[in-house]
């Protein structure tokens, strides 16, 4: 009741709302320009923070961050652009339902599914951050590598049908994320030489250059307007439709909170794999990759999940569980607060104020979807011409923000040929981003649990979190191995009688 | 199934090339048991593999039948048919246009240039509005970033960029 | 009590610095440019950008002329590098160095490298510490030895190409001892291996690890520092121990070359009145930051002599390139 009493002050005697809806309606801008990621968009705000009082600074960061992890859905629905690497997965079903005419529908979906994870995570903050603070200290290296071979074990269902041609593309991508300084013995490994290469490609260009620049490159000259005149109404899901994506946007949460825990992740791996579980435990999975709306509201659920659970371990003991937390753990540092246990007791005040200011940001964030939605929609209803011409200078100035390189766009350029020859080829494009995701962790945490063990592999199995991954691994890739084979067997008897 | 044994001894020269990129990498004692090549190794092996049997299956398939089996995926139905190759390279080409003039002459100036060329090359008529556009277009896009999102972009180095 | 006592330590050391230095400047001297970049290649929030952001509060005290924080990212501080090797050495512009500017320049293929820079000023020099979980098994740096000794030890450290990664190299290599240094990304990182016991120690700097210090739950076992920490006098050095490494995290300021002698004059002076400074030394006592402050002559040799030392390990190593 006195928390409750409290939280009431700080809302009415504090600028914690203004400073909660102005940080969220930055956060979308940032979060839907391409390029400009979450934690880009967190910093660029975090010198305008250094004046302000603490608690409000605190909750201005976190409001970017919510309004950031939301933003990236928009341009991966409306333009085939994810804003944020979390977005990508979005990408796949949201723009097949923007171009069946169903924007406004996907939009709803998105921002619904975003306020549930944003509630749930917030939940999981509050109420839980003690037990999960402790799974997240149990994460070791070889926990890590295990984690990642999980994800690489979704690449068979999302191959779309050629297991070999998405192997091919995880491989690739795997090989573009080993570009740059190596992150164990620190040697340059691919850069020719080229600084701009020192820092390897991230996973956003690679995103931008398969999804976006590719697309625009195989529509060029298209005459075909994208079903006319399409409504610019943001649709919210009705009682039916809520009902039905309980399922995904619960599997979303979950996974959220799992990497939102672990450092480093950074929420595009929560989107890749609850985007393929929603996909495992539908009723509906022939839809996935059709425009289904589960397949929007996993990822979007899961991406925004991510942002609260990643304060977990930065407030409890200082560790942020993402770029984006780190900016935060900037912020703190710079008012002199100092994350940890004693912050709890110490700065009660302004913990409990990032509590109340994101549960208002989250609550914003429907009423400021209404408002932009619409003229999002529109824009991307003027004549395809222009909107190519949009779309293009839009994606080549935010990549360029990425480094503040020239040479960065050579590489999405390259990249969208690349994508345009995969697409011809019959090659599928997410196994590729999961490579260039999921490349190095697994890679660097291997060698670190190599390094621990003395070359020894059976340190995998001194280590449960691992052993459960792995096996987990193993179930889902037979699991697909034997859809693939089973399908492929009837086909084959569809074929002969004919 | 002839575009499989293309595109599949591609993926595998991709795997070659890939291995002999790898002699470039420095071996240190600083390394670990692993070492900076021994994954890339195993990539480079694994991309060159799964091309081959890219290649091989396509042969395959491609002598088992030749009248129409369904080929890969086939795309779906209702998506329109992919641009002729010389227009997506012309596309790309805008593209490497606004790199150099972005050099060259700065943001706005290859901004307006690469807004103007693009939707030109995508059938609108070169037009005073088109102009107004690609102008308010460029300008708006810098607004948003170098103004309200303190980013930098390009100076061009005509002006000392 | 340690706390206080130490500050009030650093604040004594600090009078006799100003002292040495004659009287406190009244006001901001003139400087030659109105507007002066300070180059940084990390991201806002990070180490060298807090370090810039924070000094530049009240730089304006001592130089009169306005300081902006530039944060050129990408390269591994190599877009950094160039860009102020290749300004005019009028003292418009400079760069925040750390010993990583060293280490991207010998180990990395960059086009400007530490070489094409002139060191104007070094103000500071971190802890570097060894430290380990306060409910582990280890007590002191000689546990954590023998324990290497005895079967294999695992020290973690947070950057591939680090001051850190070369602390720990020497230490094993002085020790004589079998321990797999293990490179993370980021502090972060390394801390929750610390914590769960993943690594016997971690090499870090202290400000890195203030929230686990005061949660109690990380203990120092050794600084890389040629003495004992102010602010943690009962934690010896590594060379105490009986390990001959000591080394130094400098933080500083370097400029294109060529600089007018009166603008590094100003500089020297404008830094030895600023950590002199009662506001901002409240600023760099919480985070047990050592002053130092050596004019460009002084941290020319510190950097040289860093620079040839760290060539040489690196050559040993094979990873110089």
């Amino acid at each position: 009741m006195d928390t409750l009493l409290k939280c009431l002050t700080l809302l009415v005697a504090t600028p914690l709302v203004p400073a909660a809806i102005i940080g969220l309606v930055w956060g979308i801008i940032g979060g839907a320009l391409p390029g400009i990621s979450a934690s880009v968009t967190m910093s660029l705000v975090l010198p305008f923070t250094y004046a302000m009082d603490p608690m409000v600074a605190i909750v201005l960061l976190a409001s970017v961050y919510i309004g950031a992890e939301y933003g990236g859905s928009i341009p991966a629905i409306l333009i085939r652009t994810p804003g944020t690497n979390s977005a990508a997965a979005t990408v796949v079903d949201g723009y097949e339902m923007k171009r069946q005419g169903r924007a406004g529908e996907a939009l709803g979906i998105s921002l619904w599914s975003g306020v549930i994870g944003s509630l749930f995570g917030l939940v999981m903050l509050i109420g839980l951050t003690e037990p999960l603070s402790r799974i997240a200290l149990a994460f070791k290296p070889m926990s890590y590598c295990a984690l990642g071979l999980l994800g690489l074990s979704i690449i068979a269902s999302l191959s779309g049908g050629s297991l070999l041609k998405g192997l091919a593309a995880a491989l690739v991508g795997m090989m573009v994320s080993t570009i740059g300084i190596d992150p164990i013995s620190g040697v340059d490994r691919f850069t020719f030489g080229q600084p701009d290469l020192l820092n390897g490609v991230k996973p956003i260009m690679v995103m931008v250059s398969l999804f976006a620049v590719s697309e625009l490159l195989r529509q060029s000259g298209s005459k075909s307007v994208a079903l006319g005149q399409q409504s610019v109404r943001i649709t919210l899901p009705n009682l039916a439709m809520m009902r039905r994506l309980i399922k995904p946007q619960f599997i979303g949460c979950i996974t959220g909170t799992v990497e939102g825990l672990m450092p480093g992740g950074g929420g595009s791996i929560a989107a890749f794999f609850s985007y393929n579980e929603a996909k495992r435990w539908s009723k509906h999975p022939e839809e996935f990759g059709k425009g289904s709306v589960e397949g929007v509201a996993a990822p979007e659920a899961a991406n925004n999940t991510v942002a609260s659970a990643s304060l977990i371990p930065l407030l409890s003991f200082g560790i942020p569980g993402s770029n984006s937390a780190a900016v935060l753990l900037g912020g703190l540092l710079i008012h002199g607060l100092l994350p940890g246990p004693r912050l709890f007791e110490q700065n009660a005040d302004v913990v409990l104020g990032l509590y109340t200011g994101s549960l208002v940001a989250t609550i914003a964030q429907i009423a400021v979807g209404i408002v932009i939605m619409p003229v999002c929609m529109w824009l991307v209803n003027r004549p395809r011409p222009y909107l190519a011409a949009f779309i293009y200078l839009l994606v080549l100035s935010g990549i360029y923000t990425i480094n503040g390189s020239l040479f960065d766009l050579g590489i999405v350029l390259f990249g969208g040929l690349v994508g345009f020859l995969m697409k011809a080829f019959g090659y599928p494009f997410l196994p590729a981003v999961l490579g260039v995701v999921l490349g190095p962790i697994v890679e660097s945490n291997y060698r670190r649990s190599m390094l621990l063990s003395g070359g020894d592999l059976s340190i995998f199995l001194d280590d449960p979190i691992a052993v459960g991954f792995l096996i987990t691994a193993v179930l889902f890739l037979s699991w697909s191995l034997w859809r693939e084979w089973r399908d492929a067997v009837a086909r084959r008897t569809e074929v002969k009688p004919a | 199934m002839h575009k499989d044994i293309q595109s599949g001894l591609v993926v595998a020269a991709v795997g070659f090339l890939y291995l002999w990129g790898l002699r470039g990498i420095s071996e240190t004692t600083l390394s670990d048991e692993v070492g900076p090549t021994g994954i890339p190794y195993l990539l480079g092996i694994g991309l060159a593999l799964t091309g081959l049997l890219i290649a091989a299956r396509g042969a395959l398939v491609a002598r088992k039948a030749q009248p129409a089996v369904a080929a890969a995926p086939a795309p779906d139905d209702d998506e329109e048919a992919d641009a002729p190759a010389w227009r997506a390279m012309s596309f790309l080409g805008l593209g490497v246009l606004f790199i150099g003039a972005a050099w060259l002459a700065g943001y706005v100036a290859a901004g307006i240039v690469l807004l103007a060329a693009t939707a030109t090359f995508e059938g609108i008529r070169p037009s005073a509005r088109l102009a107004v556009l690609a102008v308010v277009g460029a300008v708006g896009f810098w607004i948003v970033f170098v103004k309200l999102l303190g980013i930098d972009l390009p100076h061009g180095v005509l002006f000392g960029g | 009590m340690g706390k206080l006592k130490a500050a009030m330590r650093l604040a004594v050391a600090a009078a006799a610095v100003a002292c040495g230095i004659g009287i406190a400047k009244a006001a901001p001297e003139a400087y030659p440019q109105k507007v002066v970049t300070l180059v940084t290649h990390s991201s806002p929030g990070g180490g060298s950008d807090v370090f810039l952001r924070e000094m530049i509060k009240y730089l304006n005290r001592y130089i009169d002329a306005t300081f902006v924080v530039e944060n050129v990212q990408g390269g591994s501080g190599a877009r950094a590098m160039s860009k102020v090797a290749t300004a005019k050495p009028d003292g418009a512009t400079f760069y925040a160095i750390t010993p990583t500017y060293v280490f991207t320049s010998l180990m990395s293929k960059v086009p400007s490298t530490y070489k094409d820079m002139q060191p104007v000023v070094t103000v500071f020099s971190d802890a570097e510490v060894l430290f380990t979980r306060t409910d582990g098994p280890f007590k002191s740096l000689k546990d954590v030895i023998a324990h290497a000794k005895e079967k294999r030890g695992r020290w973690g450290v947070a950057n591939p190409a680090s001051l850190e990664r070369q602390a720990a190299e020497r230490l094993k290599k002085a020790a004589g001892v079998n321990a797999a240094i293990v490179s993370h990304e980021g502090g972060g990182d390394m801390m929750i291996n610390v914590l769960n016991g993943t690594l016997d120690v971690g090499v870090g700097e202290i400000q890195e690890l203030r929230s686990q210090l005061e949660a109690g739950k990380v203990r120092l076992v050794a600084t890389f520092n040629s003495k004992r920490l102010d602010g943690y006098p009962n934690v010896p050095t590594v060379k105490e121990e009986g390990f001959d490494v000591v080394v130094q995290k400098f933080r500083g300021l370097a400029g294109p070359k060529g600089q007018p002698p009166e603008v590094l004059a100003i500089w020297e002076r404008a830094m030895r009145g600023l950590i002199a400074d009662p506001d901002y030394k409240k600023v760099y006592a919480a985070e047990s930051l050592v002053p130092e402050v050596q004019g460009s002559a002084g941290a020319t040799k510190l950097v040289d002599d860093f620079a040839a030392e760290s060539e040489a390990f690196l050559k040993e190593a094979g990873a110089a390139k």
